[in-house]
Order: C-alpha cells, then sequence, then structure tokens
C-alpha cells in the first residue's frame, strides 16, 4: 500500500514513501522538516495549514500527500528569497499585522496568491481572500492595511 | 488521524476508473473536501482510494447541443467563474457560497452532489434549471434527472461501480432570472441553516427549490403550481407558503437551524425571493 511520491517544495523535491494515513501537510511538516506550515483545526476550516499547490492555495490538512505527487508546493518559508523577507512579509511588520503568529503562514501564502490574482485587490477582495483564515489575535484590519500598502 | 492505510489508485482513463471501480468497497476521491474529513474521522474506512481528478472525461465546461456540460471534476471555483454559467445566476451564487476559496478550489461539483447533503450549495441552482445527471458504468452511460438522482441525506442514485460524469444544463429561457439566498450564523464560512433559489421568467414560470428544508435539496413542486396558475397576488403568495409548509417538518437534531426557524424562513424566502427577482410586491 505505500507509495513512492515526490513533492517539490520551495523548488527541492522531497521523496518519500506514503500511505493514505498521511496528510500534505503531515508530509511538509514531518517529512521535508518544514515547520512554518501550521495544524491548526485539522478539518479545513482555519486556514494554518495553507499552502500553495501549483501555484493555488489549498489547505494541506484535507488533502493526502499521494494526491500531491508531483505537484509544486510553496510553503511560507519558500516566499523570502536570498534571506531577503518578501514584501509582504515587510509589509506585515511594518504594518503590526502579526500578534501570536499562529495564522501568519497561511495568510502570508494566500496574501500571495492575492496579488497574483490582483495586483491591486480592493478591501472587499482582500477580506475574501482571508475571509477562511482565522485570527483570533483580531487582526484583520492590520493585515489588510498591509496588504495594500503594496498596490502598484 | 488516518488510522488505517488502503490502497491508492489514481487512473488517467474512465475505462481504468470503471475497472477500478469493481472492486468491492472502493471509494471514490474527488476533492476529498468532504471524504478526507469522514477519512481522518475513521468513520470511511475504503478498501480502495480511486482518486478521480485524472480523468479526462469528467472535466471541462463547454457547450453541447441546447446547452452546456459541466464535468463532475470540475472544482467548484471553476464553475463560480466560467463564462459558460453566468447565466445560471443561482448556480453561481450558491456555489460562489461554498466554504472559501481555498476550498472553492479544491471541492468539486460532482462531489457536492454525490455526497448528498441536504444543504449542499450548488444543488438548489441545478435544480432551478432542471439539471440532468451523466452517470457512467461498466455496462454504458445514462442520463437521468438531477431530482431522481437525489435520494436522502448522503444517498444518491449510483449502482455499484458508477461514477457522475457530470451534469447537463439546459440553455435558460432568455427572461430567465434567479437567485440564491442562504441563511447562516455568521458572514463567512458557515454551513447553510436553510437556503432557497428562486427562479422566474418575467413575472411568471416560477420555481422554488430548498436547501436544508427537506431531506435532499428539492423544488418546492406544490407552492410553483399555486404561483404558476395565475397572476401574483398576496393571496396566491400565502397559499403557496401554507402549501410548502405543509410539506417542511425539519428534525429537531438539525445541527445548524432549529426547525421554528426553518419554518419560519421559508416564507420569507419565498416572498422575498420573488419580490427581489420581479422588481415590486405583490401586485405590483
Ligand atoms: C471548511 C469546509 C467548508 C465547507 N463549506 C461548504 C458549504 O458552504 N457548502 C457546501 O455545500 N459544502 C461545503 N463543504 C463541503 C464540501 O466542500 C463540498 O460538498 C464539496 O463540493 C465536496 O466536493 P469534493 O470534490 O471535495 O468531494 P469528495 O470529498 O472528494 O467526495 C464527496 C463524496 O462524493 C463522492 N464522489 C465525488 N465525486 C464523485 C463522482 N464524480 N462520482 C461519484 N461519486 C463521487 C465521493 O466518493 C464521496 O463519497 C465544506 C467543506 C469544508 C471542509
Amino acid at each position: 500500500m505505500d507509495k513512492q511520491v515526490t513533492i517539490t517544495i520551495n523548488g527541492l523535491a522531497y521523496q518519500a514513501t506514503v500511505d493514505t494515513t498521511m496528510t500534505l501537510l503531515q508530509f511538509i511538516r514531518d517529512e521535508a522538516g518544514l515547520t512554518g506550515t501550521k495544524s491548526g483545526c485539522e478539518n479545513g476550516e482555519c486556514g494554518a495549514c495553507t499552502v500553495l499547490l501549483n501555484g493555488k492555495p489549498v489547505r494541506s490538512c484535507i488533502i493526502l500527500a499521494l494526491e500531491a505527487d508531483g505537484a509544486e508546493i510553496l510553503t511560507v518559508e519558500g516566499i523570502a528569497t536570498d534571506g531577503a523577507l518578501h514584501p509582504l512579509q515587510q509589509a506585515f511588520i511594518d504594518h503590526s499585522a502579526v500578534q501570536c503568529g499562529f495564522c501568519i503562514p497561511g495568510m502570508l501564502v494566500a496574501s500571495k496568491a492575492l496579488l497574483g490574482r490582483y495586483p491591486n485587490p480592493s478591501e472587499t477582495q482582500v477580506m475574501e481572500a482571508l475571509g477562511g483564515h482565522l485570527c483570533r489575535c483580531g487582526g484583520y484590519k492590520a493585515m489588510s492595511e498591509a496588504i495594500q500598502s503594496l498596490k502598484q | 488521524m488516518i488510522l488505517n492505510a488502503c490502497p491508492y489508485e489514481k487512473p488517467t482513463t474512465l475505462q481504468r476508473l470503471l475497472e477500478l471501480n469493481q472492486t468491492p468497497g472502493a471509494k471514490l476521491l474527488a476533492g476529498g473536501t468532504d471524504l478526507v474529513l469522514v477519512m481522518k474521522e475513521n468513520k470511511a474506512e475504503p478498501a480502495l482510494l480511486i482518486d478521480i481528478k485524472n480523468v479526462p472525461e469528467l472535466h471541462g465546461i463547454y457547450a453541447i447541443p441546447g446547452g452546456i456540460f459541466i464535468g463532475a471534476a470540475e472544482p467548484i471555483q471553476e464553475v463560480v467563474e466560467h463564462p459558460l454559467t453566468q447565466v445560471y445566476h443561482a448556480l453561481v451564487e450558491g456555489a460562489g457560497r461554498i466554504g472559501c476559496y481555498e476550498i472553492r478550489l479544491r471541492a468539486t461539483i460532482g462531489g457536492n452532489i454525490c455526497n448528498g447533503s441536504p444543504s449542499a450549495d450548488s444543488v438548489p441552482g441545478l435544480l432551478l434549471y432542471d439539471a440532468d445527471v451523466v452517470v457512467a458504468g461498466r455496462s454504458g452511460t445514462r442520463v437521468s434527472t438531477l431530482e431522481s438522482f437525489l435520494l436522502g441525506p448522503g444517498r444518491v442514485d449510483l449502482q455499484e461501480g458508477e461514477v457522475l460524469l457530470g451534469v447537463n444544463l439546459k440553455t435558460p429561457n432568455p427572461n430567465a432570472k434567479s437567485k440564491y439566498y442562504r441563511c447562516s450564523r455568521v458572514k463567512g464560512m458557515d454551513l447553510s441553516g436553510i437556503s432557497a433559489g428562486i427562479y422566474c421568467e418575467g413575472k411568471s414560470n416560477f420555481r422554488i427549490a430548498f436547501g436544508a428544508a427537506w431531506p435532499t435539496v428539492a423544488r418546492a413542486k406544490a407552492a410553483e403550481e399555486i404561483l404558476n396558475a395565475g397572476p401574483y397576488t398576496p393571496e396566491r403568495l400565502q397559499q403557496a407558503i401554507a402549501a410548502t409548509l405543509e410539506t417542511v417538518h425539519p428534525r429537531r437534531s438539525s445541527m445548524r437551524a432549529s426547525p421554528e426557524y426553518k419554518r419560519a424562513m421559508v416564507g420569507e424566502l419565498i416572498q422575498m425571493g420573488i419580490e427581489e427577482l420581479t422588481g415590486g410586491a405583490c401586485n405590483g
């Protein structure tokens, strides 16, 4: 029942033997050792486990690792380049958009995907993109301002 | 946590999918936004998991004679955004209410139908436009009405080994308009307490579908008959609501809305929907 999969995460190919009990989130955290992506509700509701799968945001806790065989994944660790923060990360810091930080890895990759779709997102588009991400510190306003500050 | 592993196959042809689907206890996996959750609760332990996302026949949204076809494995977000679906207003609105963006990218329309939830948000819109389902099995492909396909909570009319290929939608009447209304506890990500799709052509040919009012999503046929028997008047509206309420007996065990709330909303939704679509109150 085991199968060998190759999943490319942040440009690096990871190979492992997995079965249907392993989620993509477990693969990212336990096989690849990338613990930036968080495990929250474990049923797709909270958004903490969001990663980009072939460029699109998805909930890695309700996807099996097997389903992602051959896919390209981007996690929060992959959005900074050459040791420099991604503009979104800097904007989140500048706008004090981070409190406890647990939701932030999901928020950042979802925001990155949002800016890919709409380089100049409206307030409504930002809220729509973050609406499926729970932040219990209440930082949505600061996050929205941080994202909007990157409008071109 | 998923406790027990099972074999996993990802066929790339329909023929192979149908062969694999002969395996007793096999389960089809589309977006997994319902099934993986059930597997995590260890309430589903398939003998074989068949990932159907790479089968071409289950993909695409395209024109067919007299209407369009929507492949079962098309993600909900694709249904929401595709140019060919935009004339089916209540379908686009209902599908657009499912989960959040990330869920809609993964969840499929076939999964929404086949999961058989009485509150599936894409289904009222499909029923308003008299959608048909296209089902493939070892002995060939059959087409039946979506209405006859919905059997009860969690139950659809799929025989052993069958797979839903997609839905057919007829080109709507040029005057057709529809709207989807969903009552949920929070604005944002929440499941529906009760929902309604309302359809009309000008001020006639009213169609009404409810989600979470009956054991399946269904059309309010009695109300439609009354409303379509003559001009829209306050009396006719009240009769239509009363006729619908005779058949709405929600169970107290419903997780998301009380029976009292659901019954109270039935009339509100019918009236609000018709008045918004026809642009005026009774006699207007
Ligand atoms: C956080 C969250 C929020 C949600 N919010 C909503 C909501 O607001 N409204 C709503 O309606 N739903 C909601 N859902 C439920 C779910 O996303 C939808 O029902 C979705 O459309 C299911 O599609 P899927 O492709 O993920 O199905 P899967 O989970 O892959 O499959 C569901 C069932 O259908 C069967 N199946 C799938 N495709 C086929 C096929 N082609 N032929 C035969 N059988 C098939 C599977 O075997 C399984 O039994 C939500 C789910 C989550 C996790």
